[in-house]
């Protein structure tokens, strides 16, 4: 109770209810507009962030990041364009509800059950994440490299369809991460004695080029878009909100798989909502409808993807590690305030964890709330020209990669990766394990070093230690399971010239 | 089926499939991680001199060199792997012309993307010699008509977007951007006013 006070106690203050408002409202435009992604709204905002109180910083980002899964289901519905990418699965049930005439039920459900799924995703952080950290009060650099390890299989596995890609893309980003001045012979890697590499390649230039700005390149290159939303009147905003209570077990079955999935690194939304979905249609008395408007089907893929959105915070506030691009950028706002996440923030700053909770349950109610109450007006959003975006995510891209440091080289180095992030966009190359590599890549290598030192070069130190076992085990099972599943499923899969049309 | 731009319609978007991965010609990928095994071979050639290799009488591995090469021959090879059908027909010449043009869906709309990318750095350029709203209002009427966007109405908008950008980022929020030469000339009180808010 005197935790919960004092985590109201820290939000109520009129810069973290602002940023929570404007980020809750930034997140829902992003979602709604389709072609626009809450990483690269979220890396355009990064540096404002940097600027702010740590928790209006952090609150703001994942105002956005929450926001848009809600906001994403409005276009999936209404347009059968889904507003982000994970809400795809929405449009398979959202629109044909939709050209029945039940728009607004359709929306409801979506809403109601991102709800659910969120307030369940936030009651599974304040439970999970203290308990991670009283376990990682006994890691030490063994056990943190093979955390990082197992982030860094779990990105690459949760590419089925582009592994080996994505393994290359790794690659990049562990390579990008060694770039720049070393401490341990204060000697300089690739930085062909070009002072502006010394720092390193910085994250967020590179999120924003690779998110954003290849974002609005193509956006630029719009040949035409669909504005016929007005076709759709969303009138009787409140059916629906109940009805998602009707199917208790797909609820807390696609919550649960959310939460479980949310924990795990790079698999997330994705895995979440499609594994929700194929067994919402499983457990179905009527599974034939699956497809043609089957709120179940709807309920299953919404409540999945919300359900994960503050789970992926558990190793981030716990051990200290971003499991994706979003969680890399939310640790650069802790860093720059002083908080350094892993157990030590629960007990030095229980205050700023309580507000953090508080305000993940706030930004819940305010984005069911502003959703209620304006979709329509979002909607009208959706009509202007994506050329326009294109060129307003150029601007705010110079901006926000700019502004952070005030050096040309930064914005120089976010324009290389908006054709990079572009070419791998069109060559669905996986651009989040790169950003990944960049992030983990200096703390796994940091980890690895110190745990040989500490054996004197013997590698037996990851093997002696339980936890640090148990974790290079999870790697080893995860990557034995995965090599199985691709061998039975699907023989193509074996074959590296086959792999972008292998079957999931 | 890939189509020769990046366009983008709302009520055309191909709806995707759970067990279906949007469809790139492997040429093209393999194009792609051709130059990416290139750049990484490259790269780790010249790795012994862009980083240390192991100091003497130290343990190998805190050889500063490790974790670079490393990471750089996982790029290799697996960019090697996805680019082997590509070179092997590459090699064997048959049909060079075909492979070439269709290698090249890779990276179609680059040209354009290049010349986006030129407004940028004229953008960044002219940040410093005429200030935040005049350069964004510039970038933004040239991005906007380049993307086909003519007309007054367009014009208007630019315009609208530059000074509610100006009015949030600078007045509300104070964004600091380095004073311009062009408020340089002007007369004290009013560059300082300019390259305050402008």
């Amino acid at each position: 109770m005197d935790a919960l006070l004092l985590g109201i106690e820290n939000v109520a203050h009129w810069q973290v209810i602002l940023a929570l408002v404007l980020g809750a409202w930034i997140g829902i435009i992003i979602g709604a507009v389709p072609g626009l992604e809450p990483a690269g709204a979220m890396a355009i905002l990064l540096p404002f962030s940097l600027q702010m109180e740590a928790l209006a910083g952090i609150t703001m980002l994942l105002g956005v990041y929450g926001g848009a899964w809600y906001g994403g289901a409005i276009p999936a519905i209404l347009l059968r364009v889904p507003g982000t990418p994970v809400n795809v699965l929405t449009t398979y049930d959202g629109y044909p509800m939709a050209k029945k005439g039940e728009a607004h039920r359709a929306l409801s459900l979506a809403y109601s059950s991102s709800f659910i799924g969120g307030m369940i995703s936030v009651l599974s952080l304040v439970l999970l994440a203290p308990y991670l950290a009283r376990v990682a009060e006994n890691f030490g650099s063994p056990e943190y490299a093979m955390v990082a390890l197992v982030a860094l299989v779990s990105v690459v596995l949760a590419h089925q369809k582009q592994w080996i890609a994505a393994i290359c893309s790794l690659g990049f980003g562990l390579f990008l991460g060694s770039v720049g001045f070393e401490r341990v012979f204060n000697s300089q890697r690739f930085t062909f004695d070009q002072i502006w590499l010394t720092g390193g390649i910085p994250m967020v230039p590179v999120v924003i080029g690779l998110f954003a700005m290849s974002q609005g390149l193509v956006l630029l290159r719009t040949e035409n878009y669909d504005n016929s939303v007005d076709n759709y009147v969303y009138t009787n905003r409140f059916r629906g909100l109940i009805e998602a209570f009707k199917y208790p077990k797909t609820l807390l079955r696609s919550a649960g798989l959310g939460v479980g999935m949310g924990l795990l690194p790079g698999v997330g939304e994705f895995g979440a909502q499609f594994l929700a979905y194929s067994l919402a249609r499983r457990g179905s008395k009527t599974p034939e409808l699956f497809g043609k408007g089957a709120p179940e089907g709807l309920i299953a893929s919404e409540t999945s993807i919300s359900a994960c959105t503050s789970t992926v915070m558990v190793p981030l506030l716990a051990l200290g590690i971003p499991t994706d691009p979003i969680m890399a950028m939310i640790l650069s706002v802790f860093m720059i305030h002083n908080y350094i996440p892993g157990p030590k923030l629960f007990v030095d700053h229980p205050e700023f964890i309580s507000g953090l909770y508080v305000s993940l349950f706030l930004l819940n109610i305010i984005v069911l709330v502003t959703l209620l109450f304006a979709t329509t007006w979002v909607m009208k959003l959706a009509k202007i020209n994506p050329r326009f975006i294109g060129m307003t995510v150029l601007v705010l891209s110079m901006v926000g990669s700019y502004t952070q440091n005030y050096r040309v080289s930064d914005a120089l180095i976010s324009l290389v990766f908006a054709f990079v992030g572009k070419i791998m966009l069109r060559n669905d190359i996986p651009g989040f394990p790169l950003v990944i590599g960049l992030v983990l890549g200096p703390l796994f290598e940091k980890r690895m070093m110190q745990s040989l030192s500490l054996s004197n070069g013997d590698p037996s130190v990851f093997f002696t230690r339980p936890i640090s076992a148990t974790l290079l085990g999870l790697a080893v099972v995860a990557i034995a399971a995965f090599t199985w599943s691709v061998r039975s499923q699907s023989p193509a899969a074996g074959n590296p010239a086959k792999q972008t049309s292998a079957a999931e | 089926m890939p189509t020769d731009s990046d366009s983008y319609s709302a009520s055309s978007t191909p709806l995707p499939e759970p067990d279906h991965a949007p469809e790139v010609p492997k040429d093209a990928l393999g194009a792609v991680m051709f130059l990416t095994c290139l750049l990484s071979v490259g790269l780790l050639m010249v790795a012994p001199w862009a980083a240390k290799p192991v100091p003497e009488g130290r343990l190998w591995f805190l050889a500063p060199v490790n974790w670079p090469a490393l990471a750089l021959l996982v790029m290799a090879v697996t960019a090697g792997v996805l680019a082997a059908p590509f070179m092997r027909e590459l090699i064997s010449g048959r049909d060079r012309t075909g492979l070439l043009s269709r290698a090249g869906w890779a990276f179609s709309g680059i040209q354009a993307d290049l010349v986006y990318g030129a407004l940028f750095c004229g953008y960044l350029v002219l940040l410093n010699l005429a200030g935040f709203a005049i350069a964004t209002w510039i970038f933004g009427q040239i991005c906007v008509t380049l993307s086909g966007l003519r007309g007054a109405k367009w014009w208007l908008w630019t315009l609208v977007f530059t000074a509610a950008l100006v009015l949030i980022l600078r007045v509300g929020m104070g964004l600091y951007f380095p004073q311009p030469y062009l408020f340089n000339s002007l007369p004290h009180a009013l560059g300082l006013f300019c390259s305050r808010y402008l």
